[in-house]
């Protein structure tokens, strides 16, 4: 099955990404320093260990878990800070995907 | 059973994100990044490589990719989409921002894999994807040539080491979560052989038959 990437979106498998939409407003302020990202890429990894095992075998694509991360502010870690971004360095960077690793490398 | 993907794919992101930073100019720079983080953008990658280089064709101000990857880490679901070719007639590389969701970018949905299954990493097709002169990071898009002082300098060589490094550290990540669950399995779920307790040599005998 080929297809593009608009049409992609609606036949294959997916979970709906309103399973995650509590976190939206629960991580809607950024973490301010390290510390604080660290915990939230716990906080995430925590969210994702509870059912890693069945979305492994449900072999979905993981739209709802990038809505997850988009939720978490984690995708804009190192952005510039006048354009909404984190500004953290890739020591802290590597030391987030540890921690999502570790409950769903 | 606990599966890994995820942090690979925001490790992914995160470099792919840092794209424009370590080959493009300060300009363009800063120009991806107001998009890519006031959108809150995923990022994915077609750029393994494992395959021939795409290939780039110049078409008045704007460059058109064509090619084919087998592996394209994230893509799937991912807002934009980097890719990496080979100026026709050249030998330089161009990398370059798309969006993701265009009839050009072909997914083909085969990744069925043992392991890293919601990667999405399967094969994608890329047919004429055009991007504007004006996108090709490290570029100069009147000149049509790549700016030394950009990309003729080690830095724009840090995309490797980066994602190598992203490998080590989701790898650490994995083997500490199944360190970690395997050392709660075995003090909930398991005894000592053959029942606990009970360390005769004779019932030792009898059970390993």
């Amino acid at each position: 099955m080929a297809t593009n990437g608009e049409t992609d979106r609606i036949l294959v498998p997916f979970r709906d990404p309103a399973v995650y939409s509590e976190y939206k407003s629960k991580w809607s302020a950024l973490p301010q320093d390290e510390a604080g990202w660290l915990q939230r890429a716990q906080d995430v990894a925590n969210v994702l260990a509870v059912d890693a095992g069945l979305r492994d075998q449900e072999n979905k694509s993981p739209r709802a878990e990038i809505e997850l991360f988009k939720h978490s502010g984690l995708l804009k870690l190192f952005g510039p800070k006048k354009y909404g971004g984190g500004e953290q360095p890739w020591s802290v960077g590597y030391k987030a995907i540890r921690k999502v690793a570790e409950a769903d490398g | 059973m606990v599966f890994r993907s995820l942090g690979m794919l925001l490790g992914y992101h995160l470099l792919w994100s840092t794209t424009a930073n370590v080959v493009g100019t300060p300009e363009q720079a800063d120009r991806t990044q107001k998009l890519i983080i006031e959108n809150n953008y995923f990022i994915g990658g077609a750029v393994n490589p494992r395959d021939s280089d795409l290939k780039i064709t110049s078409s008045g101000d704007k460059i058109v990719f064509t090619g084919f990857k087998h592996f394209n880490t994230g893509g799937v679901i991912s807002d934009l989409t980097v890719l990496e070719g080979v100026l026709e007639g050249t030998d330089n590389h161009i990398f370059a921002f798309a969006p993701t969701r265009q009839p050009g970018i072909v997914f083909s949905h085969n990744w069925n894999n043992i392991g890293l299954r919601l990667t999405e990493s399967g094969s994608v097709k890329i047919d004429n994807v055009e991007v504007p002169w004006t996108d090709a990071l490290g570029w100069n898009p009147d000149t049509k040539e790549p700016n030394s002082e950009v990309l003729g300098i080690a830095f724009a060589s840090l995309l490797l080491p980066t994602i190598q490094l992203v490998f080590s550290n989701f790898y650490l990540g994995i083997a500490l979560g199944a360190q970690d669950y395997a050392s709660k399995y075995t003090v909930k779920n398991t005894r000592a052989w053959p029942f606990g307790g009970d360390v005769s040599t004779l019932s030792f005998l009898n059970f390993s038959g």
